[in-house]
């Protein structure tokens, strides 16, 4: 299945379509996820960046198969997720886990610390049951948080705690691939240092993948090995976070890095589109201000820049000699 | 004591305290039901205790209800009357609530042809006014007690099964729903567990409401004598026969009448206080 | 009645807010002295729990039913706000006083197209016979919306989020008010949005010189736009300064993290600095300085004993080690 020994996941143009929701046009249902072909090494750090409706989201979700892909393939121990049953899917459950943005609404309101940490060992045997208590003592204190929060309920924690709590949880289950969606966007930006240390910190202590979700490019910089750039539902640019940072080639990236710069002028910067761009062709066409008429006729096929680099944009050598 | 008894006595005692309605409401409810449990069981005289020296006779220290045609105290059939169409109603929204939470529930979180069928079957119950629903069901079931509670539950099911059904499409997206898919939660346990505990809050609102609404159904029954059937003393029954001799003695329906809004009021006003309860409690902690 | 020249338009000494609960009462603002001239951009900064939205509140009248404020001084224009009973309070909050929240959607009144806010706004300010629909056209433009006639006509829930705030800008900045209070308006904004709704707010108050309380967790947005920078935390101000100097030579050692924070993602660091640690309870504070369990500075005094501002009039810190010896 997979040529190199240590890539943990593959994702071979994956589709998301929601029905009702159409293209005009075409009448095609909308696609939130389109044609995303992806992989995911053990012990990688894989940032997902893009603006809201860029589908970020919804793949990592396709990809945990809370959604079910429409198109596609999910390649993961020589198994294709993508269209199992939901019995069928048990047995990779414990290896693919996430945490979300709000840490909050992510824990059962009327259950304490304890018991969010301990139907997960229940559930999955990880321990014996006389030795539950120990397990959920070892998990907080993993995170860096002290045993007495066992008795506390969800709204009793403040966000960095919780968000410690729910990192804890998902590591119970030892997965081998963490999705972080915009996990560290609703705290306080000191209590997100703490965070994305403790990120770090447990990355590399077990050799973990994390699929990093966010919007914000400095966050993906401090913690990703590689980056890759989403516009409405495609995957338009990924590479290496220096190789992102030091040579973008999309102009949708060079947007997004020439806002971490204050003087960017604010000529191509429209409002992302209220409606979602048409099927054919590129879809940052209508905002791009290099577009030539062959971007809106033809879809641009992703094209290898070097090392890991790739681009999907008609102009992109062009764009680059400039 | 467990945090989870903890919490549950602190916003017990905090809920009750900033709500009038609800404390009211919750006082005659609960005057209502020890005085039909206990007080029937403390009144000298019996339900079917005749005393033929005083048919009919008015309001009096003695009969402060006064009695019935029979001589029977109507105090005391009142009290046992209401016991019994308190728990004739009670069964039936049990029954509804089992029943249409469960359903609800399910079809809400399956999706899918079983909820578009169970929704329009919701419907079409909808459709019939209450009573003439219950009506029906009386003559296709038979008439009598225990088919007054089955008729209570059909009538009243859709209302929990289309509730339970959209609060638990809300929850059904909130992440730590999704967080216990990811952990592969058995569906029953997730609805169990985490989902109706999280949902539980309006349906029991929806109950103590229902219980209201049984009594009238159930009192309408009777009254029109397709219900509780005599001897056994309901409200409904009581005033079947108090209607009789309203001319003469207006006491026995009028007295049975006011037991009846007695109860109902206190059912509702504990239902609404309820409701004021749960809802901004939530936002307002959330705030602090 | 409008204040001298030299006085702040905005003037507020020892301000106190506590909520009243079944238990006791906490007190989220803790004696918060600010004050803003004419025409500047003042930014208070602070995390979850520091309560600066409370202060924002406060000023505004906006507090929930249980909450208590206390003030020695709270002047507008030379004006007591204590004084006002509440619908005296209203004609000044809304026409003089306006206020841009974090949920640009919400602020709408989801049964009427655009054109009815901006209307009842211009409205407002120019009175009933005003020319709205011209003023309306040149406010959108004024924003950076192009095309205003589609927009005119859209419902609040068709707006996304970077719109929406456009438009409320325009609302506010047409209603020429004294004082624009803003709580947290870009938070909920993707990054390139926010940039351009930062910049725009900077160029619109440039040219109307407007005068503004920025309410924000964020330190760049502040950098951005503020001319003074207030610090909150746990309920008091813990510094307050010149937007550059306090960048430059921060004073505070909760500022210092704060700062040291926002920018070792920019300089991309090998590990980010901390602030380890929580918030203290606010309904059982410490005695000494409510920052000490979690400064790296710490002193036996600062344990024990509540520190007062020390420093220049124009850049004060609530910390002994600014004490002068």
């Amino acid at each position: 299945m997979s040529a190199a020994p240590d890539i943990l996941l593959r994702l071979e143009s994956l589709s998301v379509a929601f029905p009702g929701v159409r293209h005009g046009g075409d009448g095609r249902h909308f696609r939130a996820v389109d044609d995303v072909t992806l992989e995911m090494r053990a012990g990688e750090v894989l940032g997902l960046v893009g603006e809201s409706g860029s589908g970020k989201t919804t793949l990592a979700k396709a990809l945990l198969r809370l959604y079910r892909p429409s198109e596609g393939r999910i390649l993961f121990r020589d198994a294709d997720l993508a269209h199992l049953s939901e019995r069928a899917l048990r047995p990779y459950r414990r290896d693919l886990q996430m945490v979300f943005q709000d840490p909050l609404s992510s824990f059962n309101p009327r259950q304490t610390v304890f018991e969010a940490l301990s139907v997960p060992m229940r559930l999955h045997r990880i321990c014996p049951r006389t030795k539950i208590a120990r397990e959920v003592e070892a998990a907080l204190a993993r995170v860096g948080l002290p045993a007495a929060f066992c008795d506390r309920f969800p709204h009793e924690l403040s966000g960095g705690q919780l968000q410690r709590v729910a990192i804890g949880r998902a590591l119970t289950l030892s997965p081998r691939l963490l999705v972080a969606d915009e996990a560290v966007s609703k705290l306080d930006v000191s209590i997100r240092a703490q965070i994305l240390n403790l990120l770090k910190d447990v990355q590399e202590a077990n050799r973990l993948s994390i699929l990093f979700i966010t919007h914000d490019l400095h966050v993906a910089r401090y913690l990703c090995h590689r980056i890759g750039v989403m516009y409405f539902g495609r995957l338009v640019e990924l590479g290496t976070t220096e190789e992102i940072f030091t040579a973008p080639r999309h102009p949708y990236t060079r947007t997004l890095l020439g806002t971490l710069d204050e003087e960017v002028a604010d000529a191509s910067e429209a409002e992302p589109p209220a409606a979602p761009p048409s099927e054919t062709g590129c879809r940052y066409a209508s905002r791009c201000p290099h577009a030539a008429p062959r971007c809106a006729e033809i879809h641009p096929v992703t094209e290898l820049v070097g090392g890991q680099h790739t681009v999907a944009c008609h102009l992109w050598r062009e764009l680059a000699d400039a | 004591m467990s945090p989870r008894r903890r919490q549950l006595l602190a916003r017990l005692a905090g809920s009750f305290r900033g709500n009038l309605t609800a404390t009211v409401g919750a006082a005659i409810t609960l005057f209502v039901i020890v005085a039909c449990s206990l007080g029937a069981a403390l009144m000298p005289y019996g339900p079917d205790h005749a005393d033929f020296l005083a048919l009919l006779s008015p309001p009096s220290l003695s009969h402060p209800f006064g009695t019935d045609s029979f001589g029977r105290d109507v105090l005391t059939r009142v009290l046992y009357g209401a016991r019994v169409s308190l728990v004739v109603s009670a069964a039936g929204i049990a029954i509804a609530a089992a029943l249409g939470t469960s359903l609800g529930m399910i079809s809400a979180y399956k999706g899918g042809g079983a909820d578009v069928v169970l929704m329009r079957f919701a419907d079409l119950l909808f459709a019939f006014p209450s009573f003439v629903l219950a009506l029906f069901l009386m003559v296709v079931l038979g008439f009598g007690t225990i088919n007054v509670s089955l008729a209570i539950a059909l009538t009243y099911f859709p209302i929990f099964a289309r509730l339970a059904r959209n609060m638990t499409l809300l929850v059904r997206e909130e992440p730590f729903v999704l967080a216990a898919r990811l952990m592969a939660e058995p569906t029953p346990r997730i609805l169990l567990r985490e989902i109706l505990p999280n949902i539980a809050a309006p349906l029991i609102v929806q109950a103590t409401i229902g219980i209201a609404f049984g009594i009238v159904i159930e009192a309408g029954l009777s009254f029109i004598g397709v219900g509780v059937q005599p001897p056994t003393p309901s409200l409904g029954v009581i005033m079947a026969d108090g209607r009789e001799y309203f001319q003469r003695a207006p006491w026995v329906l009028t007295m049975t009448g006011v037991a009846i809004s007695c109860a109902l009021l206190g059912l509702n006003l504990f239902g609404d206080g309820l409701r004021d309860l749960m809802d901004p409690r939530l936002r307002q902690r959330a705030q602090q | 009645m409008s204040a001298a020249p030299s006085e702040p338009l905005l003037e507020i000494r020892d301000l106190r807010t506590r909520f009243d609960l079944h238990g006791g009462s906490i007190e989220v603002v803790r004696g918060v002295d600010l004050s803003l001239a004419s025409g500047e951009v003042l930014g208070l900064i602070g995390e979850s729990g520091s309560g600066k939205t409370m202060t924002g509140l406060s000023i505004l009248r906006l507090l929930p039913a249980n909450a208590r404020l206390s003030s020695a001084v709270l002047r507008f224009k030379g004006l007591d706000l204590e004084d006002l009973d509440d619908r005296q309070f209203q004609t000044i909050r809304g026409r003089q006083i306006a206020m841009i929240f974090q949920n640009p959607v919400g602020a709408f009144n989801p049964a009427k197209r655009v054109y009815w806010h901006l209307r009842e706004t211009i409205r407002r300010r120019h009175g009933e016979h005003a020319e709205w629909e011209e003023r309306a056209r040149t406010a959108l433009h004024a924003v950076g919306i192009p095309r205003p006639e589609r927009v005119l006509r859209l419902y609040p829930h068709q707006l996304s989020g970077g719109m929406a705030q456009r438009i409320l800008t325009a609302m506010v900045f047409s209603l020429e008010p004294d004082l624009i209070v803003a709580d947290e308006p870009t938070t909920n904004l993707d990054n390139i949005v926010e940039r351009q709704i930062l910049r725009l707010f900077r160029g619109l108050q440039r040219r109307s010189k407007a005068t503004i309380l920025l309410i924000t967790h964020d330190m760049s947005v502040a950098a951005m736009l503020c001319d003074r920078i207030a610090v909150m935390y746990a309920g008091e101000i813990v510094e307050v300064g010149p937007t550059r100097e306090l960048f430059d030579a921060p004073r505070h050692p909760y500022t210092q993290g704060l700062i040291a924070t926002a920018t070792a993602l920019r300089k991309r660091a090998a590990r980010l600095q901390e602030i380890a640690g929580e918030l203290p309870s606010l309904a059982a504070p410490p005695p000494g300085c409510l920052f000490s369990a979690r400064c790296a500075h710490a002193m036996d005094r600062c344990r024990s004993e509540r520190p007062p501002m020390f420093g220049e009039a124009s850049h004060r810190t609530r910390c002994f080690l600014a004490e002068p010896p």
